[in-house]
């Protein structure tokens, strides 16, 4: 019991640094970046679909050095390869042996900027990486990091050249996020901030090393979901696939996906089981990336949708 | 309860009232074992069916789907077997009771809307026949109630959305259900109001009376087919025992000629006994049993003899002795008059007025003819829903007189066409002019109308210059109209004098002994009448008595021991109606008005009612405080349950509390979230509410651990109606 709450605490300790760590680079969005937390923590990945400038690769630079992790980032462009995200075998003419070049898929941290805006073919390159989290390069398969975290970006405005990503590829995403511009207070402090002299340092530290996160990535697994719970996310589930308005609802693994970050967020707030308002927390950001709907208000059917399902009551 | 489950219980429900909706056209005219032995099974199916499932059965799938299946055939199994055992169900019924038990097994055992929807569409086709075509006009409640349940079925399917969809600031406090449910009730209400009295009243099947001599205690079912018509003829030509137009000796079990023989020209004058008979082919069906009752074949060795047997007596003769005069296939508990008086000297009556019109106005009424009195001949036309038609058939009756219920405004004999047939005396009674009796048997249609009692209440009374002529109108000094007047001097006499035909009393010796005959009552009522101001007369004639209505013959027998005396009251328009001054005879019925109904309970309850609003009002208006004190009273008494159940029953009470003030917690957010928004501006409360849910999360999904009652009752008193309404005012400001 003792080990477990000292494991609880250290937890929490670690959790609440690299809360403080996000929050002083993406100034003014503590809830975003308790979500990106959450999914982190959840094993997934995150979309992030939003305005050029809003801190995306900050957040996403920030979270690697958190983790003191690799970072790696591919600027998504039409002429970008399946190879040039997975890596390549190369023959080597003085051993006469074919050498594997790692692509940038092998960090523990993928930034990959406009994803939208790359083929295809490329974009299912990841699918493997996110999914099993090794690429198959020649047949042979190479794990990769075991936290490895994908953060992708997608542009909303910029429809030219665009290839809207499929709903495979958007499945494997756990939560789609928008940061948004921050409030004026948060944008005086980010005014201010720049004006300072540069004090990287203070930022280049680990916070939770990466056997910690694989420690709390397992514990989120076991967080306790009380089987009303389980029937609730059901219920929604199935609310998702039978409304008129929405084209494809939630999947099997969506809903995973769903059970699991809602974990993550149990573990968030300091508890070992999931209640309903976890689920109902993380609702948004888990549908919005999955759900296609005809309505184009996405938030709109989303709202309808939790209104109309009864959560689980205290009985 | 999820949504398809709700779905499916509302399915049940109406396809439930679709089957009670068959009841009342079963119930009254099956065998009762087989009607209630069916609903037994078609009940048992379903408990089975639906219970079974919930205890632990070898597969109980299976037994739930055999279940439904049998539900579904009950009704044809039901129709053979009764068949079987000579106890037949009409087919129609048979058919509507499997339509009502297949749209139950639909319900009960789909899984898809499109089945259910078949359901509810044979089970709302179902509701409304059987509300058309039931007499009872209490079945359209059944359709509403349907209806209502119908609507809210449809509007919780299709239209959840809309008031989802709607944002919270328009958002009212009664749900859209409700409101639809209601609204449809209402439009159909006035659709049924508008309409009401404008479509045709459907006619009740009836069975009337077969002129046959044969007497009125016995029936022959055959006989009863020709209903009265006088058509005797295809009757007779059936069965032998029935009195018909035929001449032949054998068949003729009256030597009394009937109306019929009289005037047919057909016919022409009845044949004389002795002479040959004539007779008429019986159907092939009847020869042989007829052979057998008249004749006697015997086989003995190689001879064969047959004798006819001496002409059996009349088997229901005893009718000859009992003296029925008239037969009536009408209401019972009626006066039917003969003779009318207007004038009394102080010991006889006598008829003084001139009302004598031998021309009654012919009238073509659905190839029937009938003769109206002309003075009551438009009122008869124009509301019509207001006159009774009834039979009477005159056995033997000694005077040309016809006994008619009062208020009768028209005749009308089957062939009969012919003007000179009816005639009104001068007392204003109808009889048969240039007669010495009525023709025995027979029959005649007596179209009365019948009188609401508002009209009775503008009862004018006129100074009629009798003795006391200071009792003018209305009789003023107690204020009461002459109708309260006339019924408190009706009961008087009903209640305080004695009916008694055997002492032969004067009006004075009735007066003094409070005992007397009929008569005495009647003359001492038209008298009293009178000095009320209303003009009176005396009626003779006889009383249906209740007690005489032979239901398998389907009319009442009035004998002569049935003679009765009674009193006529003149209204404004010159129409007559009845009083009953006798006690041990029924009172004439005067139905009020739905709106008399209203008008007099309204006068003896208007302070009850003023009471109930106010009370009702306050009770309203202070709902907030005393549903308060109610709740409070069940937190006090919870204690006695288990924690969790009374962490239910905490969170109960607040979202109740919350509801009546408008601020109902929505249904997909979960009750922490709510909770916490609630409070979101109270500090002091939040650490409160927020402890409370840490608790009660862990006890609940975390499962460890048990919530205290100290907590709980922190809470419920915490978040009293008052907190909540400030919560909720601070949040929206």
């Amino acid at each position: 019991m003792s080990v477990v709450m000292e494991n609880k605490t250290e937890t929490q300790a670690a959790l609440q640094t690299m809360r403080d760590q996000l929050g002083r680079v993406l100034l003014g969005k503590s809830a975003q970046i308790e979500l990106v937390i959450a999914c982190l923590l959840a094993h997934g990945h995150l979309l992030l679909d939003d305005l050029p400038g809003t801190g995306k690769t900050t957040l996403a630079k920030a979270v690697a050095e958190c983790l003191g992790g690799r970072l790696a980032r591919i600027q998504c462009t039409p002429d970008l390869l399946p190879t040039d995200v997975t890596g390549f075998n190369l023959f080597n003419q003085k051993t006469r042996e074919f050498e594997f070049h790692p692509g940038p898929v092998f960090a523990d941290v993928l930034l990959a900027d406009e994803l939208n805006r790359t083929t295809p073919r490329t974009q299912s390159a990841l699918l493997e990486a996110m999914a099993e989290r090794q690429v198959t390069i020649d047949a042979v398969p190479h794990a990769l990091s075991e936290t490895f975290f994908v953060i992708a970006t997608q542009n909303p405005i910029d429809s030219h050249g665009a290839y809207p990503l499929p709903e495979a590829q958007l499945d494997r995403f756990t939560i789609k996020l928008e940061i948004g511009y921050p409030d004026r207070a948060a944008q005086l402090d980010i005014l201010e901030n720049a004006t300072r002299a540069t004090t990287h340092s203070e930022l280049n530290h680990t916070v939770l090393s990466l056997i910690e996160l694989k420690r709390i990535q397992r514990q989120v697994q076991t967080v306790t979901v009380h089987p009303r719970v389980r029937e609730y996310l059901v219920d929604l589930v199935e609310a998702t696939r039978g409304d008129s308005s929405i084209q494809l609802g939630v999947s099997p693994r969506g809903m995973l996906h769903w059970q699991r970050i809602a974990q993550a967020w149990a573990v968030l707030q300091g508890r070992h089981f999931v209640t309903p308002s976890d689920v109902v927390h993380v609702a948004r950001p888990v549908l919005s990336v999955r759900l296609l709907t005809t309505a184009p208000n996405v938030g709109g059917v989303i709202d309808r949708i939790m209104a109309s399902v009864p959560a689980p009551e205290y009985k | 309860m999820t949504m398809s489950q709700r779905k499916r219980t509302e399915s049940i429900v109406l396809a439930v009232i679709a089957v009670i909706s068959v009841t009342p056209l079963r119930y009254f005219v099956e065998s009762r074992a087989w009607f209630i032995a069916e609903f037994v099974t078609l009940l048992g199916m379903f408990v089975v069916a639906e219970v079974g499932k919930t205890f632990r059965v070898a597969r109980p799938k299976l037994l739930a789907n055999s279940a439904t299946g049998l539900l579904a055939i009950t009704p044809i199994v039901f129709a053979v077997l009764a068949r079987v055992f000579a106890s037949p169900i009409a087919f129609e019924m048979s058919a509507l009771s499997t339509f009502a038990a297949g749209s139950l097994a639909l319900a009960m055992g789909s899984g898809h809307d499109r089945t259910r929807a078949m359901s509810i569409v044979a089970g709302g086709f179902l509701i409304l026949f059987a509300t058309s075509i039931s007499d009872n006009s209490r079945t359209v409640l059944l359709a509403i109630l349907w209806m209502a349940i119908c609507v809210w079925h449809l509007v919780t399917n299709h239209w959840e959305k809309l008031e989802l969809c709607m944002p919270d600031t328009v958002r009212s406090s009664v749900g859209i259900r409700p409101f639809s449910a209601v609204a449809s009730i209402t439009l159909c209400i006035i659709g049924g109001l508008v309409v009401h009295d404008r479509v045709g009243e459907s006619n009740r099947f009836s069975f009337g009376i077969m002129p046959t001599s044969g007497g009125s205690k016995w029936s022959d079912s055959a006989a009863r087919t020709g209903i009265g018509t006088g058509d005797a003829a295809i009757a007779a030509k059936d069965h032998a025992e029935s009195f018909g137009a035929v001449e032949s000796d054998i068949f003729l079990e009256s030597t009394e000629s009937s109306l019929f023989d009289m005037f047919s020209d057909s016919i022409g004058e009845p044949k004389k006994t002795k002479t040959a008979a004539r007779a008429q082919a019986m159907g092939n069906e009847n020869v042989l049993p007829l052979h057998e009752r008249a004749a006697k074949s015997e086989q003995g060795g190689t001879s064969f003899s047959t004798d006819r047997m001496p002409p059996k007596q009349h088997t229901h003769f005893s009718d000859k002795v009992e003296d029925a005069v008239i037969q009536w296939d009408g209401p019972t508990g009626i006066r039917l008059a003969t003779d009318r008086f207007d004038n009394f000297d102080g010991v006889q009556w006598t008829n003084t007025a001139t009302h004598r019109n031998e021309k009654l106005s012919r009238c073509d009424l659905d190839q029937s003819v009938w003769f109206f009195d002309p003075t009551a001949e438009p009122r008869a036309l124009k509301q019509s829903e207001n006159v009774s038609v009834n039979l009477l058939k005159v056995l033997r009756l000694a005077s040309p007189r016809l006994p008619v219920p009062m208020m009768t405004s028209g005749l009308h004999i089957k062939d009969i066409d012919r003007q000179d047939f009816f005639g009104i005396e001068d007392d204003g009674s109808f009889f048969m002019p240039g007669r010495d009796l009525v023709p025995p048997l027979t029959i005649v249609n007596v179209a009365s109308l019948s009188v609401m009692e508002d009209e009775l209440i503008g009862l004018n009374a006129q100074n009629l210059g009798s003795p006391r002529p200071a009792s003018g109108r209305g009789a003023g000094a107690e204020g009461c109209s002459a109708y309260e007047q006339l019924q408190s001097m009706v009961s008087h006499l009903r209640t305080e004098f004695t009916f008694d035909r055997n002492t032969e009393n004067s009006v004075e010796g009735f007066l003094q002994t409070r005992r007397g005959g009929d008569h005495l009552f009647a003359t001492v009522a038209a008298l009293k009448a009178r000095e009320i101001g209303l003009e009176s007369r005396l009626v003779t004639g006889f009383y249906v008595r209740p007690e005489s209505f032979d239901i398998t013959a389907g009319h009442a027998n009035v004998s002569s021991g049935d003679v009765h005396v009674w009193v006529e009251i003149k209204l404004a328009d010159g129409r007559w109606f009845e009083i009953e001054p006798s006690p041990g005879y029924r009172e004439p019925v005067y139905t009020p008005s739905l709106w008399l109904v209203t008008k007099r309970f309204a006068a003896a309850h208007w302070i009850h009612g003023l009471l109930a609003i106010v009370a009702s009002g306050l009770l309203y208006s202070t709902r907030l405080i005393w549903i308060e004190w109610l709740l409070t009273g069940v937190w006090l008494v919870s204690g006695i349950l288990r924690p969790k159940r009374q962490l239910g029953l905490a969170m109960r009470i607040v979202e109740t509390r919350a509801r009546l003030i408008g601020s109902a917690r929505p249904t997909g957010k979960p009750q922490r979230d709510w909770l916490e928004s609630l409070v979101a501006r109270d500090v002091h409360l939040q650490d409160h509410v927020k402890q409370f849910c840490d608790v009660a999360d862990q006890t609940i999904f975390g499962e460890s651990g048990s919530i205290e009652r100290r907590r709980l009752s922190t809470v419920v008193r915490a978040l009293k109606t008052k907190q909540l309404k400030l919560a909720t005012h601070k949040a929206t400001a």
